[in-house]
């Protein structure tokens, strides 16, 4: 990634959360860049960190028990922190856009799903009445939902999951975005619907030359659909490379059972899953030194007490880990 | 659909007799409207005529999407519901015959673990008492001290420790649920467990952990599964064979690895193509067919073959003539009318069918 052409630049992002039970410190310093039409994705567990950090780009994380507490957020140049809520709108929805994970909730139920995307391209675009029907006809066309026309008059609860995830995607390219954020857009579907909404993510991404971040647990989402990765845990990130990097040659320990416990990896042809022993940490009490150290195979004294640096191994590939997994010494 | 008879295959397996038999099994729910003037118009055939059996100490994983019927049919095997007509044959007995006092007891050779680990235990009893509840129903274990003994023993065998009798569920995260469930399920000595989804809900790292201890339970216990996933990749690492399901209906039916190298059925090839690998040079490169449209609604499934409207292969006669289950190799069955044809083209599409 050259920072030139970078639309999305992160720098040592942290979210605290203030709960009864303490405060959950639940991004710890992320950082990553963006080039335009580019994609990244970032993959982990539950309570890693991976949706949080993308509601903090997009300005939602929850007030008041949730604070943005160091970092910066610069897209195309602009810092998105410092701007007031009205502004941050006019971005929100228009250059910036996103999928949540799960269509039914996402949706209004009481209203049309053609009134639902003409909201968006009246307010962000200024589109008459007229104007709107005519271009929510078209999106949805663009999505592939047949008979659109018709489509338009539907309430949500009329269409199928996997339709409902197209109204969705097609709410979020209405005003073509630049950076588009989708939070494991296909979890909640079928095998058979989740191939065909990341096909037809993976080609709006090429005719709308736009940048999307993915959010998963599944890495083999991530396999047909990024170019870059980002691993968490715990909410650091433990390794950063290129696609071909995390599943030819990952390096960090967390990465590598990862990917021994899913079923369907080479390693995994017969019985047995190679898996991570234990659970990830309770986020309020996170361990001194490095979070994987009390699940980890290659754990060493030193891992107990210090936390690793996200260190560049070779260009474009970086861990946050002080052990080199071939000879399990420290590097 | 697969009349799958149990000498072709007992044959694979030194001979024994299958546990469970499943003969054209069919639940089809009534569709009423109407409050006062409740009238039918229509039934959902959730699940229309199915056969498959189960030997001891085997896993037979049920795949399928949304509303295919999978957990109907494990609901059905056990009894949970009426099936609607055939016969769910349990160690030589038709348990649709029996009086409910004689299922009962026969119930407890087959137990269930459920998708939800936090809806599917009682929040207000201790994890003891929620292992020991099916010994007290089951009356195993005379005294006390020896259901107590029983609990530990259960809690040590799923992997949690003794002492963790005393908590409640909410103090437990989703994996060690559900090893409370399987410790639970495990009590009463079950010979055949319906596991419906039981690591859909966890994540990657400790669904990898429960599915060894599947696996590692069956070597222990010999139960046998009836393993119902939506999940390919899951159900491949833990099934002996498999049974893919298509509105209703099973539509192949094959030993794991056989299905996974040479699906037969369009609708298992496009299921297998879809889901997503791990590998982004494969990825790039690989094949795959998307089908289009929905799973259709299963209160009017289409004629014929349920597959047709969605199968870029599909024929005139597919449309009229319901397919029959055929033998295509040992063990591996296939309700299709047109499997060779496919097969002989080596899985491409022709013609004017091609997407």
């Amino acid at each position: 990634m050259t920072e030139s052409q970078a639309i999305l630049e992160v720098d040592g992002l942290e979210v605290q959360f203030h709960t009864d039970e303490g405060i959950v410190r639940a991004v710890n310093g992320i950082s990553y860049s963006l080039k335009a039409g580019g994609s990244l994705g970032i993959v982990g567990e539950s309570g890693c960190g991976k949706s949080v950090s993308s509601l903090a780009v997009m300005g939602l994380v929850p007030r008041p028990i949730g604070k943005i507490v160091a970092g910066d957020v610069r897209f195309q140049g602009q810092d998105l922190l410092t701007l007031s809520p009205s502004e941050m709108r006019k971005i929100r929805g228009g250059d910036i856009s996103m999928i949540f994970q799960d269509p039914m909730n996402s949706l209004n139920p009481v209203l049309t799903i053609g009134f639902q995307i003409e909201e968006s391209l009246r307010l962000h675009l200024g589109l008459n009445k007229k104007e709107a029907t005519a271009r929510s006809v078209e999106l949805l066309d663009q999505v592939g939902i047949p008979a659109p026309e018709d489509r338009i008059k539907d309430f949500p609860h009329q269409l199928s999951g996997g339709m409902q995830q197209r109204v969705m995607i097609a709410m979020a390219i209405s005003c073509q975005p630049q950076l588009l954020f989708a939070d494991e857009p296909s979890t909640a579907l079928d095998v058979t619907i989740e191939a065909q909404v990341i096909e037809l993510l993976s080609n709006l991404r090429r005719d709308l030359d736009m940048a999307v971040v993915l959010i998963t647990h599944d890495l083999a989402v991530v396999a047909g659909f990024c170019d870059e990765v980002i691993v968490m845990y715990a909410g650091y990130i433990v390794e950063q490379s290129s696609v071909r990097d995390i599943f030819h040659n990952p390096r960090h320990p967390y990465t590598i059972g990862l990917l021994g416990s899913m079923p369907g990896a080479e390693a995994n042809q017969d019985d047995r899953l190679s898996t991570i022993p234990g659970a990830p940490p309770d986020m309020t009490a996170l361990p001194a030194g490095c979070p994987f150290a009390p699940r980890c195979r290659f754990v060493q004294d030193k891992c107990k007490t210090d936390l690793p640096e996200l260190d560049d191994l070779e260009p474009g590939h970086a861990i946050r880990c002080f052990v080199d997994v071939d000879t399990g010494d420290l590097r | 659909m697969i009349q799958e008879t149990s000498d072709a295959t007992t044959a694979s397996n030194n001979g024994s007799q299958p546990l469970l038999e499943v003969r054209d099994l069919t639940k089809h729910f009534p569709v009423v409207r109407g409050t006062i003037f409740r009238r039918e118009v229509g039934q959902v055939r959730a699940v229309d005529g199915i056969n498959f059996s189960i030997r001891p100490n085997e896993t037979l994983g049920l795949v399928g999407e949304s509303g295919c019927g999978k957990t109907t049919t494990g609901n059905a095997v056990l009894q949970l519901e009426t099936p609607t007509s055939g016969e769910v044959i349990f160690e030589g007995r038709n348990l649709v015959e029996l009086p409910i006092a004689e299922q009962r007891r026969a119930r407890r050779q087959m137990q269930m673990i459920f998708q939800d680990p936090f809806g599917s235990l009682n929040p207000r009893m201790t994890v003891g008492k929620i292992i020991e509840e099916p010994l007290g129903v089951h009356k195993i274990g005379d005294s006390k001290q020896e259901r107590r003994d029983r609990v530990a023993e259960l809690l040590h065998l799923v992997g949690l420790s003794p002492n963790h009798s005393v908590r409640y569920p909410h103090e437990f995260s989703g994996g060690q649920r559900q090893r409370i469930a399987l410790a639970r399920a495990l009590a009463v000595q079950p010979t055949f467990l319906v596991c419906d989804e039981p690591v859909s809900a966890l994540d990657v790292s400790i669904q990898a952990q429960i599915i060894n201890l599947f696996l590692d339970l069956q070597d222990q216990l010999g139960v046998a599964y009836l393993f119902i996933s939506h999940d390919l990749k899951v159900v491949r690492q833990i099934s002996d064979r498999i049974a893919v399901m298509y509105l209703g209906r099973i539509v192949e039916l094959a030993p794991s690895a056989d299905l996974y190298a040479h699906p037969l059925h369009p609708y298992s090839r496009a299921l297998l193509s879809a889901v997503p690998v791990l590998d982004p040079d494969v990825a790039a490169n690989r094949k795959r067919i998307i089908l289009a449209g929905d799973v259709p609604s299963p209160v009017d499934p289409p004629s014929g073959c349920h597959f047709h409207p969605r199968c870029p292969w599909a024929e005139e006669r597919c449309s009229v003539e319901d397919p029959v289950q055929r033998e295509l190799s040992p063990g591996h069955f296939v309700a299709c009318h047109l499997a060779e044809e496919i097969e002989a083209a080596g899985g491409e599409l022709s013609g004017q069918n091609n997407a």
